[in-house]
């Protein structure tokens, strides 16, 4: 039976992948991502800042699509996807099988660093808030998983949807470029809490719920994004 | 071996661009000739079951759209240029993957495939790093991956030097003898080097369709290929043999 071989996958992604896996180690290295300043808002709901969605989200974001777009290179770039179609594979076996993997693969690499930094930023919480003598409450593991999780499942689709629509890894990392460009701009004043990356510049991070407005957000698109690649790629095969 | 009945296609609702093709290839080597814009790459694309129009296409009666039909069929792109970042020999094995070679015979279908295409030399070598003509060969090679009985070959000496052309044709005769082998070319030297027969494509119709002698003989008298390609180019009528 024909298949896209998984050695290949790997082969195609390897040096982004380890760079990735590079960061994440390099990040834990350092104290500095994971201070918070904890306190509690009018409505006497906890809150927590500090640059972790930085660190974990944005610069992660970076890695992510760069790995995706080699992934997905030869699915859609024009004179390897026309060689590649004329095997009969189908628009399942070449996206959207390929797609879960990576998804898997990236997610598996990235939550352990998610559950230690949580495990450090509450480390630190306890360490430092508590000799203030001020009332604290510890991050949910959980819920900060639920946001990782969420925000690499839309970083893996928009890459897939771009490098569908472009056909290009360039214009797809461009494009994703210019857009954290503009969340470290103007993004946080336009969208306010719909920013994808909201919490990480000029925003207060919701560290304490599982789904704020910017992850179902996320969701919502990747729910538009994920079916249109598969469709762009069926239709536009030859 | 190949069977086209009826096939008709075009890009647009109210277009055609491949009008009532009707036709049956045998093993040997056939030269698909016709000026640009005539269907040639439609026509192919159809064959290879990247574009499917109304009629039918067949490989040994298995019909275009099977797994078994892509099974039967290598495409050999004027641009062979699939994850040019990595070595010459994990581009065969991922060829050899996708057309379906089981797990435990993609070192050995490599290492033969290489052998026979003048390859094995290079097989660690990155595929972007070869010269054009070795491109070519690795493209040849991984066209002789599985068990295809049906070869296409879009263009393959365009951009190439004459010597570099000889020494292809003589490679691609060795590796394919005994399947049918279709290439689509508007190179008159292709046509000299390699045809046993001929089909000539105008405006989306099969013009001609003749053994490589008959063509030759075909006006009744002695006649270039230039002077058969323009007759061709404007005959009307559909000449099949």
């Amino acid at each position: 039976m024909s298949r896209w071989s998984k050695k290949t996958d790997f082969l195609a992604v390897r040096l982004p992948l380890l760079l990735l896996v590079l960061y994440l180690i390099f990040m834990q290295l350092f104290k500095k991502p994971f201070y918070l300043s904890c306190g509690w808002t009018d409505a006497q709901t906890p809150y927590a800042d500090g640059d972790i969605y930085i660190w974990l989200q944005f610069v992660v974001f970076i890695f992510v699509c760069t790995v995706v777009s080699f992934y997905f290179e030869e699915t859609f770039r024009l004179p390897s996807a026309h060689y590649i179609g004329a095997f009969g594979l189908g628009t399942f076996k070449t996206v959207f099988m390929r797609y879960v993997r990576i998804l898997i693969a990236l997610e598996a690499v990235y939550l352990p660093f998610v559950v230690l930094s949580v495990f450090r930023m509450n480390a630190n919480i306890e360490a430092n808030i508590r000799n203030f003598g001020i009332e604290y409450a510890l991050l949910d593991t959980a819920a900060i998983l639920t946001q990782c999780s969420v925000a690499m499942l839309f970083y893996v689709t928009i890459t897939l949807f771009l490098m569908a629509v472009f056909r290009s890894r360039v214009y797809t990392m461009v494009f994703l470029m210019a857009y954290g460009v503009l969340e470290v701009t103007m993004m946080p004043e336009l969208l306010g809490e719909y920013a994808l990356f909201y919490g990480a510049f000029r925003s207060l991070p919701e560290l304490y719920s599982y789904f704020p407005a910017n992850t179902v957000l996320m969701l919502v698109l990747t729910a538009i994004m994920l079916p249109a690649s598969l469709i762009l790629h069926k239709v536009r095969r030859a | 071996m190949l069977n086209i009945e009826n096939l008709n296609f075009g890009y647009k609702k109210n277009e055609s661009t491949l009008k009532n093709i009707n036709l049956n290839v045998d093993s040997g080597f056939t030269l698909l000739v016709g000026e640009n814009g005539s269907g040639k790459s439609t026509l192919i694309n159809c064959i290879t079951g990247q574009l499917s129009g109304s009629g039918s296409i067949k490989i040994n009666e298995i019909p275009c759209g099977s797994e078994d039909y892509a099974k039967l069929i290598s495409y050999l792109p004027q641009v062979f240029d699939v994850y040019p970042m990595l070595k010459v020999r994990e581009i065969l094995e991922f060829v050899a993957g996708l057309k379906g070679v089981p797990k435990e015979e993609v070192k050995n279908e490599v290492a033969l495939a290489a052998q026979r295409t003048n390859t094995d030399a290079f097989l660690e070598n990155k595929f972007k790093k070869c010269s054009e003509g070795m491109k070519r060969r690795v493209g040849i090679a991984a066209a002789l991956m599985g068990k295809s009985e049906v070869i296409i070959l879009d263009e393959p000496t365009a951009g190439v030097d004459p010597g570099e052309r000889r020494q292809f044709y003589r490679t691609i005769k060795e590796c394919f003898e005994g399947k049918t082998v279709i290439i689509s070319t508007h190179i008159l030297d292709d046509i000299e080097s390699l045809a046993d027969s001929i089909i000539m494509l105008s405006r989306g119709r099969v013009t001609c369709h003749l053994p490589y002698g008959e063509f030759l003989s075909s006006l009744g008298r002695e006649a270039t290929l230039e002077e058969l390609w323009m007759h061709y180019r404007e005959a009307e009528d559909v000449t099949v043999e």
